[in-house]
């Protein structure tokens, strides 16, 4: 009986003091959609930040919702700290030097507490102190303290918030294309990722209209270098998912003429942002594409247009008239079986 | 009891017409049970009224000796359901239906490219699509299975065929039209009711599904092929087989 009433007080107010604990969002930041979940780990929803995000000092805003009454009441401040994956640098001792390198480093303080919910921006540079080459995950404890110089003080679990975010700065190798491809509006360009990658962001295909010559090899000196970076002058499409191996460009979107030639080269952009190097460019051809249709009306003597005139304004309105006599008698039929059955 | 049971079997032996039939009735849904005049309850079928099917085979339209080529034996597959519903019953024969179908198939091979500088590059398909509505008399010859225990079914059928086609290459449609012809059909059904005969009634008690049965069906259609502004994707012969039920 102890133990059963032990467990419904646990139950009781493991929620109440969950609910009073500040929560943190982080909102949409540069390409980022909602909700962000800046932690590592395979799930599809992570998005770890990335080195150039980090050295472009990347504004990210924290909104703390919950915040205790209590602490506005007084000239409390949020102070983050920085540590490793777990450590919430609640008490004292984990924020105090005390002769060594303590596990949490101050990274910031908010403006006073006046209100339940407040904003806080901070670069990204700023989280990780200036170093932008961590390749780990951390965990940002937001602390409500006296003052920003605060380490004495045992901060209560209802007054701390913490999220995840792991700086990703290393890229995915570069995809590997599968050869030329041809098409008219839809030019399918394919490549295999290398083994093993990382669930992707996306894709970005890059042409290069002049990046061919008439027989269709890349031209020395393209802007499209294999195993160099993305250049800024070409085209770029993007192409988003996790997994994402093939691409649909439109020929005439591409401004390629009949028989004119580009030339692509693909990278991949892993969830961090980081892009990979460009792949070994080919030469894609945009190309008069033929089959049954066509194929079909040459044997009638017939253009593809006379053809296609032809059929699609003479049968439709016989057609219709069938189509509404077919379900008449459909109607009729059932209506006479079922009074045949009524009957019975 | 047994004294009430005898003088209740004395009483409906000389009764009137109207107890007779009583007992007669009693007798049939079982409900004199424990006596000499238990009887298994006679069965009595449900009304014969639709027979659903469906289908899946193969057809290939004759659209022309290029498509056959293109599509290199592509037979579909072509998947299908019909309802026949049940006019008039002809006594030692069969019922006479009318039925709606629709099925539809799909054909594709590779594309090329129209060119003149030669690629090996992979340029897409091209294919070929149909969905076909029809509206058929059907005759079902049931006599066998009715009458001499033999069960199939064999049933012949006619009528309007409607098909709506498209046909395309590289990812963009290019052609697209209805088409009228005469469907015809020929369907030989075997009838499995008598693989559990018991299992059969009880489906018919519960469901009102009177039988069940595996069928193949020979048909043709000439769909388009008697006008020229028509897409010609009617076939001289093709095949389904499938499951259907009367009920």
């Amino acid at each position: 009986m102890r133990a059963f009433l032990t467990a419904v007080s646990v139950c009781l107010v493991a929620p109440s003091l969950a609910s009073a604990q500040p929560r943190i969002l982080i909102q949409a930041f540069g390409g980022r959609s909602l909700p962000v979940n800046l932690e590592g780990g395979m799930a599809s929803g992570s998005q770890p930040l990335s080195e150039a995000e980090c050295l472009a000092n990347q504004q990210i805003q924290f909104e703390i919702t919950n915040i205790p009454a209590t602490a506005t009441m007084t000239t409390n401040v949020f102070a983050v700290w920085r540590a490793s994956r777990g450590t919430a640098c609640t008490m004292a001792s984990q924020r105090m030097p005390m002769g060594g390198t303590p596990p949490c480093t101050f990274v910031v303080a908010s403006p006073a507490i006046t209100m339940t919910t407040m904003t806080m921006t901070i670069g990204a540079s700023e989280l990780f102190g200036g170093d932008c080459t961590m390749d780990d995950e951390f965990q940002f404890n937001f602390l409500i303290v006296p003052s920003a110089s605060d380490t004495a003080t045992e901060v209560a679990a209802t007054n701390a918030a913490s999220v995840i975010i792991k700086l990703d700065v290393t890229p995915p190798d570069a995809p590997t294309l599968g050869g030329p491809a041809a098409g008219d509006t839809m030019i399918e360009v394919v490549w295999d990722n290398p083994d093993g990658v990382e669930p992707l962001h996306s894709a970005n295909v890059y042409v290069d209209t002049a990046g061919c010559d008439a027989s269709g090899n890349v031209i020395p000196g393209s802007a499209l270098t294999g195993g160099g970076a993305p250049p800024s002058g070409v085209m770029r499409y993007a192409f988003e998912g996790t997994a994402v191996e093939s691409a649909t460009l439109n020929g005439e979107t591409l401004g390629l003429m009949e028989d004119e030639w580009a030339a692509v080269a693909v990278t991949i952009v892993d969830r961090a942002r980081n892009e990979s190097v460009l792949s070994t460019p080919v030469c894609i051809q945009r190309v008069n594409v033929v089959g049954i249709p066509e194929d079909h009306c040459m044997e009638r003597g017939l253009s593809i247009e006379e053809c296609a005139a032809l059929y699609r304004c003479a049968a439709a309105p016989g057609a219709g008239r069938s189509w509404l006599a077919a379900i008449g008698l459909a109607a009729i039929g059932l209506t006479l079986a079922l009074r045949r059955r009524g009957r019975r | 009891v047994k004294r009430l049971l005898a003088a209740i079997a004395v009483l409906a032996a000389t009764a009137p017409a109207t107890a007779q039939d009583r007992t007669d009735a009693a007798r049939e849904d079982g409900s004199v049970v424990g006596s000499d005049y238990a009887v298994d309850p006679i069965f009595v079928p449900s009304p014969e009224t639709f027979t659903f099917e469906l289908r899946v085979g193969s057809y290939q339209p004759e659209f022309g000796p290029a498509f056959e080529a293109t599509i290199a034996g592509d037979l579909g597959p072509f998947l299908g359901a019909e309802l026949d519903v049940h006019i008039v019953r002809i006594p030692y024969v069969g019922p006479i239906a009318i039925g709606v179908g629709f099925a539809w198939g799909e054909w594709t091979g590779p594309a090329r490219a129209d060119t003149t500088t030669p690629t090996t590059a992979n340029v897409g398909s091209t294919g070929l699509s149909l969905v076909d509505l029809s509206a058929l008399a059907v005759l079902r010859v049931d006599v066998l299975a009715r009458q001499l225990d033999v069960p199939l079914v064999l049933s012949g059928k006619i009528g309007l065929d409607v098909g709506y086609s498209q046909a395309g290459s590289g990812g963009m449609t290019r052609l697209e039209g209805w088409s009228l012809g005469l469907r015809w059909a020929a369907q030989v059904a075997l009838e499995l009711d008598f693989l559990e005969p018991r299992a059969a009634r009880r489906l018919d008690d519960e469901w009102g599904i009177n039988h069940s049965e595996i069928f193949f069906e020979l048909f043709g259609s000439t769909m388009g092929q008697w006008a020229g502004d028509q897409m010609p994707v009617g076939t001289s012969l093709a095949w389904t087989a499938g499951l259907g039920i009367t009920f």
